[in-house]
């Protein structure tokens, strides 16, 4: 029996929020996150009939989301390097500048804005949407063993970065 | 092969990752030490959860401004059909007591989201 496929209603109601966060943690703005959010419904809503169910519809999302996300930082900065070599570039309204986040995850905003847009889409896929080692690799496209190293690696940094932060010097 | 030790693993990570990556692939062991040695605490982990968190009605946002995108009004035929639940939900949201509209006449998009609020 085949399985029905999910239809536009259930992309946006049950995986909204895991695809903004993996927007945010490349874009690093909240508006920027909510269009590529849009963006990504959009291709997902023309591409639904192809969608054969080689993976799950969440890692499918998040790959589409994930590209679109590169494809807007690359537009944004236009420039031919690696998406993940380029330098740190605060915007209005980013996410470091509201007030609407508490200071402990503040603080781990900053940790999480020191490390690289890969490393830091891992850490939150991992972290926070508790995703598998293997279907992290599967919306990265990139080898389970990398997936791995970065993580631990990103890992490292976030807790010698926030074991560092002198007491009250994580809003600035 | 033999596992090393968590300096050894820990200094490969910190400047020969990719000798790590290489190690591991043979040494399930030395992956469950560095799973312990790295991982984030709880409050790590929580805080790190608010600090991505999308908004609450992030799901209505998104149903929102997709049908505003030209490329849906486009293919208008199957708008009602595809965004039932989502015209049911923004009712819901405003509030409207109005009886359901013909599927071009979407309702009007949330206001913005509240970037000063408090934390919720």
């Amino acid at each position: 029996m085949s399985v029905p496929s999910p239809t536009i209603d259930d992309l946006v109601t049950q995986h909204s929020a895991s695809m903004y966060r993996v927007a945010l943690s490349l874009m690093r703005d909240h508006s920027l996150a909510e269009d590529v959010v849009q963006e990504s419904m959009m291709k997902a809503w023309q591409a639904l009939d192809g969608f054969r169910g080689e993976s799950s519809v969440k890692t499918w999302l998040l790959r589409i989301t994930h590209n679109t996300a590169i494809s807007a930082l690359r537009k944004r900065r236009d420039d031919l390097m690696s998406p993940y070599e380029l330098p740190e570039q605060a915007t209005a309204g980013s996410v470091e500048d509201e007030a609407v986040i508490q200071a402990d995850a503040h603080e781990i905003w900053r940790a999480l804005r020191q490390l690289d847009e890969l490393s830091r889409t891992i850490v939150v896929l991992r972290e926070v949407d508790q995703m598998s080692y293997e279907e992290i690799a599967d919306v990265l496209e990139l080898p389970v063993g990398t997936v791995r190293t970065r993580l631990f690696r990103a890992r490292q940094q976030l807790t010698k970065a926030t074991t560092s932060v002198p007491a009250g010097g994580g809003v600035q | 092969m033999r596992s090393e030790s968590d300096a050894t693993l820990l200094g490969w990570l910190a400047t020969k990752p990719d000798k790590l990556e290489r190690h591991l692939e043979g040494h399930p062991d030395d992956i469950e030490r560095l799973e312990q040695l790295t991982a984030l605490d709880a409050d790590q982990r929580d805080a790190m959860g608010r600090s991505v968190s999308a908004p609450d009605d992030i799901a209505e946002r998104v149903f929102s401004r997709m049908q505003l995108d030209p490329r849906l009004r486009e293919a208008g035929a199957t708008f009602a059909d595809l965004f039932t639940l989502g015209i049911r939900t923004m009712r819901v949201v405003l509030g409207s007591d109005d009886e359901p509209d013909a599927p071009d006449a979407p309702p009007p998009p949330p206001p913005p989201r509240d970037h000063e609020g408090p934390p919720t």
